[in-house]
């Protein structure tokens, strides 16, 4: 039964299978997503028998890592543009297709924690964001030699 | 008058600020990554080494200080060579701060967007709790006033 909770497979298999798009480009649309989500979670906290939702972050790190690999491998008969074939890796490795990276957490993770864990994060990048700054001015303030 | 400071050390420090610029090409490049990447960890983790070059280079910096009062035209070189070559390391040395800069600059930029967006959500999810302890003692107080109404 299709769910429209889960991301489709084509896109999934997008995701990881072309190799037009660059990587970085993923990541951060991984990321857009998965915010998105995060923000779901929180904006549906009322519904009733709402459950949240996210990504296994661990998996797509995993597979991203193993796209890069498979990106640095000479070309196989296919050409690096055709990686799949029939739902499977034509690189050796099945691709669990079936398997989505989204998934619903059961355990439906309360509310405290999501917003705990988006407060510590924003802890985490404001410090980041200082450190930054900070040495953005000292470069910035570097003298030009005259010679 | 020529200036008593050798001018290998000028030299010198040039060619060590240039490599140390040519390092924070790539770091500035990964740290754009991170940004994006969205682990804020991983981040911290990264900008704590990146100190270490970042030390470097003020160090540098603050040792090329004394030579830059010297006039250029008072500067003495084995060579016309050495000159040369270090106007070159110069003109790198600005072409990887330029870049090094902007990378950051991009970082600096994204990441601030990041925590406003972050602080944005916070702020709404604070403003709902407050909705909802209001609807909830609203609640409360109504069956109470209906019932005062009706019995009275």
């Amino acid at each position: 039964m299709h769910n429209p909770m889960l991301i489709p497979t084509h896109q999934f298999r997008a995701l990881f299978g072309g190799t037009t798009v660059p990587v970085l480009e993923q990541v951060v649309n991984f990321n857009e997503a998965r915010q998105a989500l995060l923000a779901g979670n929180i904006a549906n906290f009322d519904t009733p028998l709402y459950q949240a939702r996210d990504v296994d972050v661990g998996e797509f790190k995993r597979k991203l890592t193993e796209a890069i690999e498979r990106k640095h491998r000479p070309p196989g008969p296919f050409g690096p543009e055709y990686p799949f074939e029939n739902g499977k890796s034509i690189h050796g490795d099945d691709w669990p297709l079936d398997q989505p990276i989204l998934y619903h957490d059961l355990n439906n993770v309360g509310m405290e924690h999501q917003v705990t864990e988006m407060a510590k994060n924003n802890v985490e990048f404001n410090t980041a964001l200082s450190i930054m700054r900070h040495q953005m001015t000292l470069l910035q303030t570097a003298i030009s030699e005259r010679i | 008058m020529k200036s008593s400071s050798p001018p290998e050390t000028f030299s010198e420090l040039i060619r060590q600020k240039e490599n140390i610029l040519q390092r924070l090409v790539p770091i500035s490049k990964r740290q754009l990554e991170l940004v994006r990447n969205g682990d804020s960890a991983l981040l911290l983790k990264f900008l704590q080494r990146k100190l270490a070059v970042m030390d470097e280079f003020e160090e540098i910096e603050r040792r090329l200080t004394p030579l830059r009062d010297i006039p250029p035209e008072d500067r003495t070189w084995t060579s016309e060579r050495e000159r040369e070559e270090t106007r070159k390391a110069i003109k790198r040395c600005e072409e990887c701060l330029a870049a090094i800069i902007a990378n950051d600059a991009m970082s600096t930029n994204e990441l601030a967007n990041v925590t406003e967006d972050i602080k944005s959500q916070l702020r709404q999810i604070r403003q709902s709790g407050r909705q909802r302890t209001y609807a909830i003692q609203n609640a409360a107080e109504t069956p109470n006033l209906r019932r005062f109404n009706v019995d009275g």
